[in-house]
């Protein structure tokens, strides 16, 4: 009996030891998909990074790609082409180490960053790709039309890389855009009147918003009557008086994560930053190329903002003066306002328990269910509504006019401080994410994946990813307006949107850049070191901080921090 | 009698022979796992911590040169910058509170299942839940409790109103976070403990108690000499552990935590994330810890050194 027990443990242990070793070769590690490869076809193998934005606009290219290259051959005995899709959450660098020794062979990802990969050789040639004709595939794009031809010049200068020779080549390029703002409520908005009026009729707050939509709105953000923006407040000032208006008419003026609020709210003071300062001065963070900074200032004696007389060249050694913009005192102070102020937003703004889902739920419930309050503003980022399509299909399932093509959402474009010197709007894409092919991928397979990512950045291609998520790809594009129909209302407003702005992505190439990236994200570049201590996170100060800490010793706390530190990190 | 002593002799070599196949296979696992990921990993820190690092952006790959620069920057921000110093406070605070908070408990706990005390099966089931399901698992529920359940039960049963999260409220924060820390450590040591005391034979304890000894003397001098040596264990891997433990601070605030109650584990561990694989941007993190290690292995081996010559003998 002794010896049937000792036998059964030593089988047991060795079970279990074979199946550890075998888990940690990765041997077995499970692959989830329902396709099974076709013998007869030419197999591409493509990772994709399934977070907010989903999988389905890969899913309808794949079917697309399938179907026009059918009868091309790329391997000898075999006809046509399977795309063949894994879906996962690994961002850029989660998937770095692997890249040479797995089978994907055509990535879509995020927080990709590409010099990074670049130096870890990893990242295959696609020149060809990015300056190929985009319009043998017959999908919308003009003769001579190519990829490098959608790319912003920032973009052209980050991704493509001179050789010796001279010679430019592409080892990457940008796939989806990833900003954080306000969406607003349309229809409540229209419901309640939270519009401005074009003249106020009293001195009362009331008096300062439309009774009826037969009022005549105010100009709003552009300042142009009759436009899309009529009545959404254009200033720093406005958007708080609209949040006390909103309060008083007992709705929750705004909503965001509370167990994410200080990276959201980071995100959001560089959104507000960049609309402030605009794109070639937002784009001095990150370039220190030389050109001047012109709004650069100081905190005088009573905590006010003194701007500088004349302005500063920002290089790599003095990179940290940068850290005086004007767009970062006015942003920091606006974000002050709005986190210590109550009624301002939901009650569980900063409480750790509260989910992006949660404010997303609230945010779409509010008002219709029996306990909810109506919220105005969800903070969040333009994916949001992929997030929360589990509840767009719950509410919908009860009344089809909850849908999300049915409610009535739109991206609010920002306030300005008066100061502002920037008429545009300025959008900041923080999402770093990027295509590319890997480098040691066999070598009759290398003209298959340069044709597919042409073939996913073709017009016809970005109008169907932009119609499934219902956000902007990070290229230069637009749409016709019956292109646009068949999407949400949020996702039209936003392409709308997109459309009009210059778009700052915080890409460059010098060394301190490109060795420090870290030191350039929206939480280590707002690191401050205040009278209470350092901080990385700007509302986490304001909130928490004792002995109090005001937006005036943030902003002159975040000099001091980079100054200390800079190129020691 | 000579072919009896060869053959004597023969059995011996032979059994030597398969003793020593059972070491090797034995110690074989676990040689090539520390050569691995302590060498291995370990070996390329040190060397990362004398190394300057930059990507050529022409070239696309990484040049390396040696330096001293890197390790005198790393000691410059560990021992210069406030927020540095605040993290090595936290550090250490939290160790030394999980210390001497959480080992009495445990050792408290330990004895009381032990001797099978009331509801003793009861405690071992609620100190042995944190280590049966997952830390996420765990922070995601601790979190939702004291961040959402106290305050609504505070409004809803006793009708005290506008009372925040536990986290939320700067006050109750770093409390909470060792609390829980307390909480999800108890199971390995309840474990070890109880095991170590119920190895303890019952003629000593019967001889202790015809003797006079009540409890707490039994626990003092009986129970805690028997499980020092385990008691000592956790006393320097914990030591040793000070500045690597994240005190669970990413499980509860992912990448968020408040920078005053980072630990030098969770600090470094944020900024390799955040390196994002960039190797450029390692050496200074390979150099605060080896800087580290600098500190933490005479501080081990003190503390061992103490806890051999001022604990207690079994004899």
């Amino acid at each position: 009996m002794k010896n049937i027990l000792s036998k059964t443990c030593a089988i047991m242990l060795g079970l279990m030891m074979s199946v550890s070793v075998c888990l940690l070769a990765g041997g077995c590690s499970p692959e989830s998909t329902s396709e099974e490869i076709d013998p007869n076809r030419t197999q591409l193998y493509v990772f994709n990074y399934a977070g907010g934005f989903g999988s389905d606009w890969l899913q309808a290219v794949k079917e697309r790609y399938e179907e026009y290259s059918k009868d091309v051959v790329y391997e000898e005995g075999k006809t046509g082409v399977q795309i063949f899709v894994t879906n996962q959450k690994s961002t850029g660098e989660d998937v770095a180490g692997t890249v040479l020794t797995n089978h994907y062979e055509v990535y879509f990802t995020e927080y990709a960053y590409y010099q990074t990969l670049r130096a870890q050789g990893v990242l295959g040639d696609i020149t060809e790709a990015v300056t190929g004709d985009l319009s043998v595939y017959d999908g919308g794009d003009a003769e001579g039309a190519t990829i490098e031809g959608k790319l912003t010049d920032e973009q052209r200068a980050y991704y493509g890389v001179q050789d010796a020779q001279g010679q430019v080549h592409y080892y990457g390029i940008p796939h989806y855009s990833g900003y954080t703002g306000l969406i607003y409520n349309v229809d409540l908005f229209n419901e309640r009147n939270f519009y401005f009026r074009d003249e106020p009729t009293g001195d009362t707050i009331y008096d300062r918003f439309v009774r009826s939509s037969s009022d005549k709105k105010s100009a709003g953000p552009d300042g142009k009557h009759g436009t899309y923006d009529d009545g959404l407040p254009a200033t720093y000032e406005e958007f708080f008086i609209l949040l006390q208006y909103i309060s008083r008419n007992n709705v929750t003026p705004m909503v965001w994560t509370g167990a994410n609020y200080k990276d959201y709210l980071n995100n959001f003071v560089q959104a507000l930053v960049a609309d402030y300062e605009g794109l070639d001065q937002m784009m001095l963070n990150f370039t220190m190329d030389g050109s001047e900074a012109t709004d650069l200032g100081t905190i005088n004696g009573d905590g006010l903002f003194v701007p500088d007389g004349e302005g500063t060249a920002i290089t790599e050694e003095n990179g940290y003066e940068i850290m005086r913009q004007a767009g970062k005192y006015y942003a920091i102070d606006f974000l002050e306002e709005l986190v210590t102020t109550d009624s301002y937003h939901h009650d569980l703004a900063i409480n750790r328990g509260f989910t992006h889902l949660d404010a997303q739920n609230d945010f779409l419930y509010g008002g219709k269910d029996n306990y909810t309050k109506p919220i105005a503003i969800l903070l969040d980022g333009i994916w949001w509504e992929s997030e929360a399509n589990q509840t767009f299909l719950a509410m919908e399932a009860t009344d089809s006019a909850n849908s999300k093509y049915n409610r009535n959402f739109a991206f609010m474009p920002l306030p300005k401080a008066p100061t502002s010197e920037n008429d545009k709007i300025t959008l900041f894409d923080h999402i770093y994410s990027m295509c590319f092919m890997k480098a040691n991928i066999a070598e009759y397979k290398r003209p298959l994946a340069i044709d597919f990512i042409k073939f996913v950045n073709t017009q016809e291609s970005l109008v169907e990813f932009t119609q499934i998520t219902d956000t902007p790809k990070a290229l230069n594009y637009t749409m016709k307006d019956t292109q646009k129909q068949s999407m949400s209302p949020f996702g039209r407003s936003l392409i709308n949107m997109r459309e009009r702005a210059e778009v700052v992505y915080p890409i460059a190439t010098n060394s301190t850049y490109v060795n420090h990236q870290a030191q350039f994200s929206n939480e280590y570049m707002y690191y401050s070191a205040t009278g209470a201590g350092t901080y990385g996170w700007i509302a986490e100060a304001l909130i928490d901080a004792s002995p109090n800490v005001t937006a005036a010793d943030y902003f002159a706390g975040l000099y001091e921090y980079r100054k200390d530190n800079w190129l020691s990190w | 009698m000579l072919h009896g002593k060869k053959a004597g002799r023969t059995g011996y070599l032979k059994e030597k022979y398969r003793d020593m196949i059972f070491y090797i296979l034995l110690i074989a696992f676990p040689v090539v796992q520390f050569s691995f990921f302590w060498i291995g990993v370990n070996f390329n820190s040190i060397l990362m911590t004398f190394q300057k690092i930059e990507i050529d952006v022409t070239a696309g790959q990484y040049v390396t040169r040696w330096t001293l620069e890197t390790i005198s920057n790393a000691f410059q921000n560990m021992f210069g910058d406030p927020a540095m110093l605040q993290i090595m406070w936290t550090s250490v605070l939290s160790w030394f509170l999980i210390l001497i908070i959480g080992t009495p408990l445990g050792l408290i706990f330990s004895f009381y299942i032990y001797k099978e005390f009331p509801l003793s099966k009861a405690f071992r089931v609620i100190l042995f839940l944190p280590s049966i399901l997952s830390a996420i698992v765990m922070a995601t529920i601790y979190n939702f409790f004291v961040e959402r359940a106290i305050p609504a039960a505070a409004s809803e049963w006793f009708g005290i109103q506008g009372v925040s999260g536990l986290f939320t409220n700067t006050q109750t924060r770093y409390g909470t976070l060792i609390f829980f820390n307390i909480w999800v450590g108890f199971g390995t040591s309840v474990l070890m403990y109880s095991n170590g005391m119920s190895t303890i034979s019952q003629e000593i304890v019967d001889a202790a108690h015809i003797d006079g000894a009540n409890g707490l003397r039994e626990f003092w001098y009986i129970s805690l000499p028997l499980v020092w040596q385990t008691f000592s264990t956790f006393v320097i891997v914990g030591v040793a552990g000070i500045f690597t433990n994240q005190i669970n601070l990413y499980a509860l605030y992912g990448g968020s935590a408040p920078l005053n109650m980072q630990t030098y584990g969770y600090y470094l561990y944020m900024r390799t994330v955040a390196a994002a694989g960039n190797s450029a941007e390692y050496p200074p993190i390979a150099a605060l810890g080896f800087i580290m290690t600098l500190i933490a292995v005479p501080l081990t081996l003190l503390v061992r050194r103490l806890l051999e010559k001022f604990g207690p003998k079994e004899d």
